[in-house]
């Protein structure tokens, strides 16, 4: 057998690690080809190691929630004689008549399985939205102004800002918005603050700075955590006049930017030691 | 100094200040372009904490070309559909991110990266690849049809072409 | 942050107890179904994953195809191979999606795969460059390719069950996995070299 039906044989078989006897035989006299085995078995366990981001638990979760207690699913309809259709309909219906309501049911038969699960499915139809989103503008006007910001100090006014945007969206549509809308927001709020945003205070800290500069930097990061704490209190005084569904949401709004404060709070004090 | 991070401060102020910005629209009108937008605005988050995360003016050229390119994906969307007032909608905000930061950025950089080092041929590339979008963004704004006689259209196109001249090599 | 071999929920091999499962959800036992989503979300979002090179698009692609498993189980055979099918209904799905989604991905691959983003932060025995390399490369392989080397070689599948996946035959499901092979041994030769070597190698 020569060198090149070898090395495509390996690079063939179901797992190139198992080397059938066949082609020991010519492996045992030829380096060459000893070689290509090596890279063959190296690049299938490289390949099987391939790294992939975390699959999203909550998203298993929530779909394993919706199946297991939720309304009944259904998909759109299939090709079938209208009359047909009607009573597999009735027939699914009855048998889930513990979940479902009558009106609740002849809803998801007229918004369809996508809508309980609004995130991802069918992509919005732009053809019926409504132009010029000033919540949109704002957030690309964000989006440019990091871009902008080179330091530590000019990148909190953006993101305190951001979140600023967020946290007023949440509360704005409160009582309009589905409770996966507002989760949404709150999710992005507390990536902005606990994430985006301590990072950025840590880093200030980084930085030796005369003491009228140690001054201003403290004057900023008490404004901010001064924001966060104006937040929190908002966001808890809506907490009883939005719907029961939004209220869990927004009581996270309020969380993040407490939790927000204490880290703020924990950087400096780590700042303070390290001064000392 | 003292000077620059007091007018921050100031600047910081105002900023939060101004985050009421102009009488909201109703709630209704509100959640239904938010239901619309949503996907979009959470990139637009995403890219915002990475632009936050850049380091030097290249890391942030390309986290602000992925705003950029956003954007642009929706423009294509909304050209496919021929839906004038949102074609308008994405040219506008597309082309204001890269006026005012994409071009910038790279100019910027270009003057603390030296030339000939590995960064160099980075920043080149992420040019080059800027430029090329740009003008797969222009071309996919239609101008014939209902969407390219709506006169919304006709001007986005013009701002952009004025833009192109900026992205010549 | 995971890796392909993660340790997963365990498979068995033809086993009773989610033979069991199926029936049950074929009877209309939606907890039985739950299970088996626990059993395989992981598993097909990562491979849906490689596919699209995009969260959102593959998180929206396994959740539409669980659900779209679950209207059809009572069409499923069984005693078949539940994943193979399973993955399919994914294939299926995905293909769709990108004929129709064309130029709406909502993060382009070369801007996306970031190394924090692909859990190549923490590396055993693998150095991240390699990974990242290899990462590439499979990114770089056409769907057709990529679908079929990845079902072969994470998810373990046999020749004809990626035949069956992805609605072709046999033969062609083994070309498409040495082609691909074939592909990334040349593209890749530098990082395939045993460690000693590419250190004397490299400049």
């Amino acid at each position: 057998m020569n060198c090149q039906v070898v090395q495509n044989k390996i690079i063939a078989l179901a797992d190139p690690r198992l080397i059938p006897d066949a082609l020991r035989e010519h492996l045992a006299g030829c380096a060459a080809c000893r070689d290509w085995a090596q890279q063959a078995a190296r690049l299938e366990r490289l390949l099987e190691g391939l790294p992939a981001p975390a699959a999203p638990a909550d998203r298993k979760a929530a779909l394993v929630e919706q199946i297991t207690f939720g309304a009944p699913i259904i998909t759109r309809p299939l090709a079938m004689p209208a009359g047909q259709r009607e009573s597999r309909f009735a027939a699914f219906l009855q048998r889930n008549a513990v979940v479902i309501a009558g009106l609740a049911a002849a809803i998801l038969i007229a918004v369809g399985v996508w809508n309980l699960f609004p995130r991802g499915g069918p992509k919005p139809d732009l053809t019926q939205s409504i132009p010029d989103d000033p919540f949109l503008k704002k957030m690309v006007a964000r989006d440019l102004a990091l871009a902008k910001a080179d330091t530590p100090a000019k990148r909190l006014v953006v993101l305190g800002g951001m979140a600023e945007d967020l946290s007023i969206q949440a509360r704005s549509l409160a009582r309009v918005a589905s409770a996966d809308e507002l989760r949404d927001l709150a999710r992005w709020y507390d990536k902005v603050v606990k994430g985006a945003i301590v990072k950025q205070a840590e880093k200030m800290h980084g930085v030796t700075l005369t003491p009228a500069e140690v001054k201003a930097r403290a004057e900023m990061l008490g404004a901010l955590t001064k924001q966060l704490g104006d937040t929190a209190a908002e966001t808890d005084q809506l907490l009883n006049s939005v719907p029961p569904d939004a209220k869990p949401v927004l009581q996270k709004i309020a969380d993040a930017a407490r939790d927000g404060q204490k880290l703020i709070g924990v950087v400096e004090l780590r700042g303070e030691k390290d001064k000392n | 100094m003292r000077r620059a991070v007091l007018t921050l401060i100031a600047m910081a102020l105002c900023a939060w200040v101004s985050a009421q910005g102009p009488a909201p629209l109703p709630a209704e009108i509100q959640v239904k372009q938010f239901k619309t937008n949503r996907i979009l605005i959470e990139n637009l988050v995403d890219h915002g904490i990475d632009l936050s995360n850049a380091d030097d003016p290249l890391e942030r050229a390309k986290a602000c070309r992925q705003t950029a390119r956003t954007l642009a994906n929706y423009l294509e969307r909304a050209a496919d559909a021929e839906d004038a007032e949102r074609i308008a909608e994405f040219a506008t905000l597309y082309g204001e991110v890269v006026r005012d930061g994409l071009v910038p950025i790279l100019e910027s950089a270009r003057t603390i990266i030296p030339n000939g080092s590995p960064r160099w041929s980075e920043l080149q590339e992420t040019s080059r690849k800027a430029a090329a979008d740009f003008a797969e963004a222009r071309k996919c704004i239609p101008t014939a049809g209902k969407a390219g006689e709506s006169e919304k259209v006709k001007a986005v196109l013009a701002i952009l072409a004025e833009m192109q001249a900026k992205f010549a090599p | 942050m995971t890796r392909d071999t993660d340790p997963l929920p365990a498979e068995p091999t033809g086993s009773t107890e989610e033979a069991e499962w199926i029936l049950a959800a074929q009877t209309g036992d939606r907890s039985a179904f739950a299970r088996l989503i626990e059993r395989y979300w992981d598993r097909l979002y990562r491979w849906l994953y490689h596919l699209t090179r995009d969260r959102h698009t593959a998180e929206d692609l396994t959740q539409e195809t669980f659900l779209k498993a679950l209207a059809a189980i009572a069409s499923f055979r069984p005693g078949s191979n539940f994943r193979a099918w399973v993955f399919r209904i994914g294939h299926n799905n995905f293909v769709n999606q990108k004929r129709s989604e064309r130029r709406t991905k909502h993060q382009l691959p070369e801007d996306a795969a970031s190394p924090e983003a692909l859990g190549l932060a923490e590396s055993t025995t693998e150095n991240r460059e390699t990974l990242e390399a290899v990462s590439r490369a499979v990114d770089d392989l056409p769907a057709d390719f990529r679908a079929a080397l990845l079902l072969r070689v994470n998810q373990g599948l046999s020749f004809r069950d990626v035949a069956k996946v992805l609605k072709t035959t046999e033969e062609t499901a083994r070309w498409r996995v040495f082609k691909a092979r074939q592909k990334l041994m040349k593209v890749l030769a530098p990082e395939l070299l045993p460690p000693g070597a590419s250190e004397s190698v490299s400049g």
